[in-house]
């Protein structure tokens, strides 16, 4: 009960015309650039951190967070009508769903995206709303040696989880901690990394990083790709009233999505891609007529678009009361925190219950708006598909480029940017996951923090990490995610 | 399968560079001054951890790349287009050599139109129009409206 007192409070906070302008801010934002290809929800909240330095950080984040939850629901948008998924979570939702508006059933399948994600997204924000307290209250008791372990358990899940394969995983984690590495030491104040530049002893900022993998590196790989180049805008047919018979086989997809979804954002197991899959796949087997899976069944749009809203309330959970993202746009939500100078974990419930609370009751709010926003106005998002993709992709990278420059104004920022932008191509022409590298950027540091106290309140003895049990626990887990990936593979072939 | 091949051995290369940027790292790390107080774990702990992971997993993404027992690249199957890369670049590199002595309505202009260009599209009047308004809108909307500074470059006394 005590969590339902939080929650009024937090409608309290959540309420306030300035508040709702904010998360209507954000939600709309969030459709468009869900609905937009090539800019997403990590690319967006990083772009918009320094401007939103100065501002009210509860007011920040309920635009943060619904641009989060809007972008999910507009993504379905761009899946259905484009075939080109809007955001990584709805590559699923491309397939049937892209079928189904060939076939002149498009209104129908933007009808059960938007619906689903709804329903998901606040089922989701229930469980958030009563299982973060728990974690909370088991979080306390948290040493450095635990986070240590959990951090660890968080890079072995996203990395093997996420991309091809476990190594292509573990290298982006890698490459993304050691950028994190770069600058002042915070314990000792050495310099790392620098090379000698001045302009490096801060650090490479995580909006650098963000925007040269995510908008320079993503730019010059769809150039690269004549096949991703021309795609064909197919235009809403049908009615978004949906008939019985729709209605009748997608409520069940809808609620199994969510129970799929939610856990794999709230386990440090990998955002949002894994749970919209096992939904496709659990769909295609339970469907009355699977024979329809390929010709545009409802079910498998249903079923992932619930999956992956269900799946970004789930990933608030570890955020939000451990510290813990588990995707890129997560991290990105983690650094911030760190720009208030705020830590999100178990303390922020105590010190900063009015932030949280307000942005958690802000989330049923913004998926009202939502559904509000991305059904009977979805005629409108469309418009946005028109813009041709030469001056889309034009517009992205100007953005970009701007807003690394006025982090401080200095062109070497930009130098970095093509560094990173290089690196950001290739990683996706050779697909590695980018995720792992943002979280390894974000979460390195912390980490390393972390490990170093737990060291020096042992005094050195590096066994505190197997001798807490909670720890130990953890770090076991950790190691069956490497491992058993690899024992599969080995039985296999 | 020639082309797998050039996969193949482009997937090594960058095995290799990543254990190369780890090789790096173990040699930097080793430059950095430690006071003896923190001579148990202290600055170079985790940088000489990251140095060794990444050697490792750079040696076995290559060799994984030479057995050929890497999963399929599967972005391999269609050739990549190197002009619009190529015009892009151009874009990026000539927006950050024009930023400041030619002014951020100039550099984002140009690298608009270049950013078009190398998307295919050749509609030259129509890009060079949007490209500048649109440079003009961002320069007038963020150093008025938000108070940031952009350099105004040769057009400091137009704007």
């Amino acid at each position: 009960m005590q969590a339902l007192n939080a929650l009024f409070d937090g409608f309290a906070t959540a309420l306030t015309w300035v508040n709702l302008g904010w998360a209507f801010l954000g939600v709309t934002l969030g459709t468009a650039i869900g609905i937009l290809p090539g800019i997403g929800p990590a690319l967006t909240i990083a772009l918009l951190l320094p401007v939103t330095a100065h501002l009210d950080p509860t007011a920040a984040f309920i635009m943060f967070a619904g641009l989060y939850y809007g972008a999910m629901y507009g993504s379905s948008t761009t899946s259905i009508l484009l075939n080109t998924p809007g955001e990584s979570g709805s590559i699923m939702t491309a397939i049937e769903g892209n079928l189904m508006a060939r076939q002149g059933r498009g209104a129908a399948a933007l009808a059960t995206a938007a619906i689903g994600s709804f329903i998901a997204g606040t089922i989701g924000t229930v469980l958030l709303t009563f299982l973060a307290p728990v974690v909370v209250k088991l979080a306390l008791r948290f040493g450095p040696a635990e986070y240590f372990a959990l951090m660890i358990l968080a890079f072995t899940t996203v990395s093997a989880m996420l991309g091809a394969s476990l190594l292509r995983g573990l290298i982006s984690l890698f490459l993304g901690i050691a950028i994190g590495l770069v600058g002042t030491d915070k314990l000792t104040g050495q310099a790392r990394f620098s090379l000698g530049y001045l302009e490096l002893l801060g650090g490479v900022d995580v909006v650098v990083v963000a925007v040269g993998l995510f908008a320079v590196g993503e730019a010059l790989y769809v150039a690269s790709r004549p096949e991703l180049r021309n795609a064909e805008i197919i235009p809403i047919k049908g009615s978004l009233m949906m008939t019985r018979e729709e209605w009748r086989r997608s409520w069940k997809p809808w609620l199994r999505g969510t129970f799929l979804g939610f856990p794999f954002g709230a386990l440090p197991a990998g955002g949002t891609e894994i749970p919209t899959f096992l939904s496709y796949f659990t769909e295609k087997k339970l469907a009355r007529r699977p024979e329809d899976f390929g010709k545009g069944a409802i079910e498998g749009v249903a079923g992932p678009e619930a999956a992956n809203n269900a799946a970004v309330a789930g990933v608030l959970v570890p955020l939000l009361t451990l510290g813990l993202p588990t995707s890129a746009t997560a991290a990105i939500l983690l650094a911030a925190f760190q720009q208030y100078g705020l830590q999100p974990g178990p303390l922020l419930f105590v010190s900063n219950s009015t932030l949280v609370w307000g942005l958690i009751a802000s989330l049923y709010i913004g998926n009202v708006m939502l559904l509000v926003l991305n059904l009977p106005l979805v005629g409108l998002w469309v418009r946005l598909l028109a813009i041709p993709q030469p001056l889309l992709y034009g517009g992205i990278l100007v953005f970009s480029t701007l807003g690394v420059y006025s982090l401080n104004g200095r062109v070497f920022d930009l130098i970095i940017l093509y560094v990173l932008g290089v690196l950001g191509y290739l990683m996706r022409r050779f697909e590695f996951p980018v995720a792992p590298c943002i979280i390894g950027l974000i979460l390195g540091p912390l980490a390393e923090e972390q490990f170093r106290r737990a060291l020096s309140i042992s005094q050195g003895d590096w066994s505190v990490f197997v001798t807490h049990p909670i720890s130990a626990a953890l770090l076991v887990l950790a190691a069956l995610c490497l491992v058993v990936p690899l024992a599969f593979r080995l039985r296999r072939g | 399968m020639d082309r797998n091949r050039v996969g193949a051995a482009a997937e090594a290369l960058l095995g290799l560079a990543v254990a190369a940027l780890g090789a790096f790292i173990a040699v930097e790390t080793s430059t950095i001054t430690v006071s003896p107080v923190y001579a148990k774990v202290g600055p170079q702990a985790i940088p000489y951890i990251v140095a060794g992971a990444l050697i490792l997993l750079g040696l076995l993404f290559a060799g994984a790349a030479l057995r050929g027992t890497a999963p399929p690249d599967a972005a391999g199957r269609t050739p990549t287009d190197w002009f619009p890369l190529v015009a892009i670049s151009v874009g990026l590199v000539a927006q950050m050599l024009l930023l400041e002595p030619a002014g951020f309505v100039i550099a984002a202009a140009v690298l608009f139109f270049c950013v078009a260009f190398g998307f295919g599209s050749r509609r030259y009047v129509r890009d060079a129009a949007i490209a500048v308004v649109l440079a003009v809108v961002v320069y007038i909307g963020f150093t008025r409206g938000l108070n940031l500074q952009l350099p105004a470059g040769v057009l400091a006394g137009v704007l």
